[in-house]
């Protein structure tokens, strides 16, 4: 494996609540420069899109530090706001939700691309949306006559607009058809490679973090229970929850 | 072999022109489990909703045969008489099932009282119920959204316990659970098939997980059924290329591990 030293995002002693509410307790993550993904595994409840939230910036840390290239997320200038935004870029569950209903794709697209001030005509579109396996002329429709894997996909196209290195993904497949979902994946794995993308990939599905992640790690009740390599986690697991987790994978009763 | 809870021979499901599905064989028996597999439109759930009568507004075809009588479509007062008395339905979201305005004690009670218990016989099989599906009797105190969504899908299992029925049809049981929480409810449905010879069709999208439950599968894609067999045979030896891409498409964990 690659030395990765970079290190693109920084969660450090970071303790996350609403209100009195401690939902993340003193959880320390890092993901280096990429490609590379960590895995952020977690059930309902244990945290793990709080996480994703406040490396998004979408909620204040109550304590620690949350760090993206070398700035303090608590602490960013005008400037380097711009930069985090265009850095780093999310992926959710259903692609509706990051795609306004009254504008065509291609719109969508190009208002992506104008917020990070890079050239956004037909070409520009048509380029992002054949490398995320789509055909061009769907820059002509809107989010409600594409199917959901074709949504997810624009949503994918949207965040690549501003040139991330770094995408936090919410349970990006969940929403998804199983034979759409494996495609979806394939999708991620060659971006990942193409473009040096590093991921955050928040999910409860453990066989998508086995194909992903470098790295993984075990959110329960707020705390990281597990981590390490993938293949140790998911391989050789030490904490029984973790052990209860992968006992739970529904398998294939293949003989 | 037992004559059979539930078959069904050309069941079609249409609304105007359009059929959304067509399953021409399906027969479930006591202590059988069988497992209708698709992705969304599949028309997988327009089966198992027209199979009860539940299907508003669609025109269904076909005959389906229940618990002996001959053809329940065309008489709809024995098919109701047969919901909740001797089939039930368990959904996939167990809290929206509930009433939220009443206890899950007194929600359970008028259920098993409209099927003409006594409020002593509802009591004890409800209590009886609980403790077969591992649910402390301390949940008749709650409301719906004081439980958690595998709570709530132990408790609408424990309501078909508590009624007896033969037959348990089951709309994603455990699509909308987290993971630990779903192999639970898996192994109760399996607890419950073995020990008391219940009946189990289930509509799921999910291979995977009814290949560790079901005797035999029904693939569905676009309204049709693509192929149907035995679990073993199909999930080793699928006929169709649309089966082998259904297996092959289930996230599996070994790929980097292994």
């Amino acid at each position: 494996m690659t030395q990765h030293d970079a290190r693109l995002l920084a969660i450090t002693n970071v303790t996350l609540a609403y209100g009195k509410r401690v939902v993340v307790d003193d959880v320390s993550l890092t993901v280096p420069t990429g490609p590379f993904g960590l895995g952020l595994i977690g059930e309902s409840g244990s945290g793990k899109t709080t996480i994703a939230r406040a490396a998004l910036g979408l909620l204040p840390v109550k304590s620690g530090v949350i760090a993206v290239d070398g700035m303090n997320l608590a602490r960013l200038s005008r400037s380097e706001r711009r930069n985090y935004r265009r850095i780093v870029q999310p992926v959710f569950q259903d692609g509706t939700e990051v795609l306004d209903p009254r504008m065509t794709v291609r719109a969508s697209l190009q208002e992506a691309l104008r917020v990070v001030g890079r050239p956004a005509h037909g070409d520009v579109v048509a380029d992002l949306l054949v490398d995320v396996g789509l055909r061009a002329d769907v820059m002509k429709l809107h989010p409600h006559q594409l199917s959901g894997g074709q949504r997810q996909r624009v949503a994918i196209a949207r965040a690549l607009a501003t040139e991330p290195r770094l995408l936090i993904l919410d349970e990006p497949t969940s929403a998804l058809d199983v034979t759409v979902q494996a495609r979806v994946l394939d999708l991620f794995e060659k971006l990942r490679e193409e473009r040096q993308l590093s991921f955050l990939l928040i999910t409860h599905n453990l066989a998508i973090v086995d194909r992903l992640c470098d790295e993984a790690a075990v959110i329960s009740a707020g705390k990281i229970v597990e981590r390490g390599t993938t293949a140790d986690v998911l391989g050789d697991p030490r904490h029984a929850y973790t052990k209860k987790l992968i006992a739970s994978v529904p398998r294939l009763a293949v003989s | 072999m037992s004559a059979a809870l539930l078959t069904a021979h050309n069941l079609s499901v249409s609304y105007g022109e359009r059929r959304v599905s067509f399953v021409p064989d399906l027969s479930v028996g006591p202590g059988e489990c069988v497992a209708i597999v698709g992705e969304s439109g599949s028309g997988k759930t327009s089966a198992l909703l027209a199979l009860l009568g539940l299907q508003p507004g669609a025109r269904v075809t076909g005959t389906v045969s229940m618990f002996g009588s001959p053809d329940v479509l065309s008489d709809r007062s024995r098919l109701t008489s047969f919901l909740g008395s001797r089939v039930a339905l368990v959904s996939q979201s167990p809290i929206s099932a509930l009433n939220p305005t009443m206890r899950l004690g007194r929600f359970s009670e008028l259920v098993l009282r409209k099927h003409d218990r006594s409020k002593q016989q509802a009591r004890e099989q409800i209590a009886e119920a609980l403790s077969a599906v591992s649910l402390d009797q301390d949940i008749l105190r709650r409301y719906p959204h004081q439980v958690s969504g595998g709570q709530a899908q132990r408790f609408s299992i424990a309501i078909a316990l508590a009624l007896g029925v033969e037959l348990i049809v089951a709309d994603e049981p455990t699509s909308a659970l987290d993971v630990t929480v779903q192999a639970e409810i898996v192994e109760l449905l399996s607890a419950v098939r073995r020990d008391r010879g219940m009946g189990l069709l289930i509509v799921s999208h999910d291979i995977a997980l009814v290949s560790g439950l079901a005797d035999r599968i029904i693939v569905m894609k676009d309204g049709e059924v693509i192929e149907a067999g035995e679990t073993h045979q199909m999930i080793n030896n699928p006929a169709t290329d649309y089966a082998r891409e259904l297996i092959g498409a289930v996230p599996q964990l070994g790929g980097r591990t292994s």
